[in-house]
């Protein structure tokens, strides 16, 4: 079917949207200020240009966004694409999707912005990049995250090599964490929601829900693995590092920084106390001989330019490193990365349209797990009028379809048991298979936002 | 220079030149022409034989740049003027090669110059293609490619801006395909409204087929020596009115079809366009009268009008010999050979769009020659037009004057008059196809030599193509790696 799609911002990623997407045959309109991306999209792409700046409203009209299927705003400034965001659903569009930069907002406040601005999917690069770093640094296999409760809790896809616990014991056998919940395993797109005696095959996915402080430990059972205690070096304490930093807080390795500019270093060292952070440059040899950056497990180079990252991602290659990591702006030189032998290559544009393809793929479930695939992750807040609402778990006695996860009251957050109550004013979030979609209805009465 | 993709697509635009040279067969046995219609089909398969020889050569993969699809867009007139020269040789209507070639040419070029000496003699079959040709040529063979073919292709933008007229191609959505194919059925609802008025008139069905061709390509060719002038002035006054519809910019009657009704007349080339043909209709009739050559007003003003709207908008079309008429008259009409009609229509020469431009650009250096400081872009209708454009239209005024200029010198070579050749030098150039003196309205270009007739065949294709294309493919630099 032939759909309407505009772009907002024709940088790498909107480029490369826009050229996936009318090549698949859909009508593409691309709004873009400058002049001569405008000129190269004009030569290259089979798409109209609109001249001018998203997040005003005549533009918007001149695209004519009413008529879109979907709106993605993906411009390198987040107020634009927010803005974009409601002055296009209000003209009429029908979905649309906003890239911010900073992962914290999708992680805690997600849900605050796709209400106030009309979002339908919210992506932060820096969060996807954050997530892919770690699975190279840990081989991890987490293939999406999903924040809920602010923050608090996080439902994970992992893959499940055949090393895994999960795929030789049964669950009832392994000892997980307090605060985590296997609620679903996916084998051909299907979910199944497991039973205590059941385990999963090699190459099923594993749906967890989990409290984020346990899932550190929740990825090292998943994934099977020794504990590698190892130190890590994070060259460039960016943004990006920075955000790497803080996820590695809880993992306990020993954590190099190494920042060129002073000010920043000082700055990294009142944010991360326990962390050694180094006043240098990175692509300097005697400056990484002289700090023995050759015996770091893992260097991850995250300078902010291409060339500054190359540089010292070779030069940690050549000093012995065992596991290089590299941020790579221009996605399209990824090839040549990895013919220098440089495997662990991250690039976020890439991976933040790989997002959208998918997004637009599943048809337009911004969730890990969706109704099509049998199940979903519902979020809601127990009204007064509920028939939940002051009854233990044990009496609600819930059909196996449908499992009460996570409960969030206040500050805490806990996995309920049958013998805790629920009150008036908690946040649930359940899981729950299609076909007990009405029974969530009638005890837990509210918006299906996610769902 | 990626050469497969480029054939690929060049043998696609064979097959569907071979299906358009089957379609004259059925007015070939309609009039009992059973030779013509032999031939006919006999150049068909030729064409697409060669079609699917080029498709072949041209499988695989290969990406389109800018000089791939300037290579295809050239490439393709070239190929349909040498295709579309078939059918004449093989009807036996002209026995050299060059003649066949000039007349193509100007059919799919819709200059509507003619080599044949006596029309009526000819078939009506081959009359039929003839008009035809330049009806395909009209809104442009590669439009129509881009609409008729099935898949995304890259680069299908570029080829599209390289054949639509005027300094800038809108494209009226977001996907150029759709936009060829709105192109087509606004051009396609023309005709048929314009072949049901004929008729309306009395034509029967050939004759208002074929004229309808020619006018909404304003292209030129009649299957009869009188042209228009043997028909009553309904006729007349309807060609009159789709001449200048097909000189207007086809993005704008898509406009108010979408409702915007006021879009066509607030248009500042259109205001200028329906301004220049007014004015000069007036000082005609007024001048006509003034010499005696018309003792009624009405008279004179169906002439002059007929005239000044074929010329205009480079149809060619004659319903007067105005190579008789008084000296202003004749200076006007070859003045608005060299205007054109709008951007995006189907008329040819330098299009008003670009006087405008041309003519704000050349004011403004004169401001600069005595404040040089001063810096003001070009506006028209009140947006401005980008520099890069400004910069193109001055490119195009300096070559387009120069190869009339060229082409005039190169064509008074034989001992042809300095008029002959200077008007045949733009009506040729500019699409148009009647000039004054030797080439007048009822003479033809049969009286040149062969040289001189390739020579036009090129200036015919530089002037459809707007120069830039096919001067770019004679630049050594266009072929190095």
């Amino acid at each position: 079917m032939k759909r309407r799609y505009v772009v907002i911002g024709a940088g790498e990623v909107g480029f490369h949207l826009a050229r996936l997407l009318s090549e698949a045959g859909h009508e593409v309109v691309v709004i873009e200020k400058d002049a001569e991306r405008r000129e190269a999209i004009e030569e290259e792409l089979d798409v109209a240009v609109v001249p001018g700046n998203g997040a005003h409203l005549p533009v918007l009209r001149r695209a004519e966004v009413g008529k879109a299927t979907l709106v993605l705003a993906v411009t390198s400034s987040d107020e634009a694409n927010m803005a974009a965001s409601l002055l296009s659903k209000r003209l009429g569009a029908r979905r649309t999707v906003v890239r911010v930069r900073v992962a914290e907002d999708v992680t805690s406040y997600r849900r605050e912005y796709e209400e106030s601005f009309d979002v339908d999917m919210l992506l932060s690069t820096q969060l996807l990049t954050t997530v892919r770093i770690l699975n190279h640094i840990r081989g991890h296999n987490t293939v999406g995250v999903e924040y809920l409760a602010g923050g608090k809790v996080q439902l994970r896809k992992f893959v499940l090599p055949s090393g895994s616990p999960l795929t030789r014991r049964s669950l009832q056998e392994i000892e997980f964490p307090e605060g985590c919940l296997v609620v679903g395993f996916l084998r051909e797109d299907e979910v199944t929601i497991p039973g205590g005696d059941d385990r999963a095959e090699p190459g099923d996915e594993a749906l967890i829900l989990a409290l984020t402080d346990v899932m550190p430990g929740i990825e090292r059972l998943v994934s099977g693995r020794a504990e590698l205690l190892g130190s890590v070096v994070i060259a460039g304490g960016g943004e990006t590092g920075a955000t790497v930093a803080k996820a590695l807080l809880d993992w306990g390795m020993e954590v190099k920084i190494l920042e060129r500019d002073r000010e920043r270093a000082r700055e990294l060292a009142r944010m991360f106390p326990d962390y050694q952070i180094l006043h240098g440059d990175a692509t300097e040899l005697a400056f990484l001989k002289s700090e023995r950056i050759g015996r770091a497990q893992t260097f991850i180079a995250t300078a902010g330019q291409d060339e500054r990252n190359l540089m010292a991602s070779l030069l940690a290659q050549e000093l012995g490193v065992r596991q290089v990591v590299a941020l790579v702006e221009r996605g399209e030189t990824v090839r040549l990365w990895k013919r220098l032998g440089l495997m662990d290559v991250v690039s976020p544009r890439a991976l933040a349209y790989e997002r959208i393809e998918e997004y637009i793929e599943s048809g337009y479930s911004p969730t890990i797990v969706s109704l099509e695939e049998g199940a979903v992750v519902l979020e809601r807040k127990l009204a007064p009028a509920s028939p939940a609402a002051g009854v233990t778990l044990a009496e609600i006695n819930p059909p196996r379809g449908m499992i009460v996860g996570v409960v969030v009251r206040g500050d805490k957050v806990f996995v309920p048991r049958g013998e805790d109550r629920l009150e008036v004013g908690d946040v649930v979030i359940l899981f729950v298979r299609r076909e007990e979609l009405d029974t969530v209805r009638l005890l837990f009465p509210g918006r299906d936002r996610t769902g | 220079m990626n050469i497969r993709p480029v054939l690929r697509f060049l043998g696609r635009l064979l097959l569907i030149l071979a299906f358009a040279e089957a379609v004259p067969v059925v007015c070939c046995l309609v009039y009992g022409e059973t030779g013509d219609a032999l031939a006919f089909g006999a150049t068909s398969l030729a064409t697409a034989g060669m079609g699917l020889l080029f498709a072949f050569l041209g499988r695989g993969g290969g990406e389109i740049y800018r000089r791939e699809g300037i290579l295809i867009v050239v490439g393709g007139w070239a190929l349909a003027s040498l295709f579309g020269a078939l059918p004449y040789l093989g009807t036996e209507t002209f026995v050299h090669p060059v003649n066949a070639l000039f007349e193509s040419a100007s059919g799919f070029t819709t200059t509507g110059a003619s080599v044949m000496t006596d029309i009526e003699s000819h078939g009506r079959g081959i009359l039929f293609w003839r008009s035809f040709t330049q009806w395909l040529g009209g809104m442009g063979i590669i439009v129509l490619f881009v609409a008729l073919l099935p898949e995304i292709v890259p680069g299908a933008r570029f080829l599209f801006k390289m054949e639509v007229p005027g300094p800038t191609a809108e494209t009226l959505h977001p996907r150029v395909r759709d936009t060829a194919i709105v192109l087509w059925k606004i051009y396609l609802l023309f005709t048929v409204a314009e072949v049901a008025l004929l008729m309306l008139g009395g034509l029967d069905l050939y004759d208002a087929l074929t004229h309808t061709f020619s006018t909404l390509s304003t292209g030129g060719f009649s299957p009869r020596s009188a042209s228009l002038a043997a028909f009553p002035p309904w006729v007349q006054g309807t060609v009159i009115v789709f001449m200048v519809l097909a000189g207007m910019n086809f993005s704008l009657f898509y406009l108010v079809w979408k409702g915007q009704r006021r879009a066509l007349f607030r248009d500042p080339e259109v205001r200028l366009f329906l301004g220049i043909i007014l004015t000069v209709t007036l000082v005609i009739v007024g001048d006509l009268l003034l010499a005696g050559i018309y003792d009624r007003v009405g008279e004179a003003g169906l002439d002059a009008t007929f005239q000044v709207a074929s010329l205009m908008t480079t149809t060619g079309f004659a319903t007067a010999d105005f190579d008789t008429w008084p000296l202003l008259s004749r200076n006007l009409l070859v003045f608005l050979m060299f205007i054109g009609g709008c951007a995006g229509s189907t008329a040819g020469s330098m299009k008003v769009a670009r006087i405008l431009v041309g003519l704000k650009f050349g004011l403004r250096e004169v401001r600069l020659v005595f404040s040089p400081n001063w810096v003001r872009g070009i506006f028209v209708g009140g947006s401005p037009v980008p520099e890069s454009v400004v910069r193109s239209v001055a490119g195009f005024f300096i070559l387009f004057v120069s190869l009339w200029g060229f082409g005039a010198v190169l064509l008074a070579v034989g001992g042809e008059g300095l008029l002959t050749a200077a008007t045949a030098s733009i009506a040729i150039l500019g699409n148009v196809g009647p000039g004054l003196e030797a080439v007048g309205p009822i003479r033809n270009y049969a009286h040149f030599n062969e040289l001189q007739k390739l020579l036009m065949v090129l200036l015919m294709w530089l002037g459809r193509l707007e120069v830039y294309a096919i001067a770019a493919v004679f630049s050594l630099r266009f072929w190095k790696p």
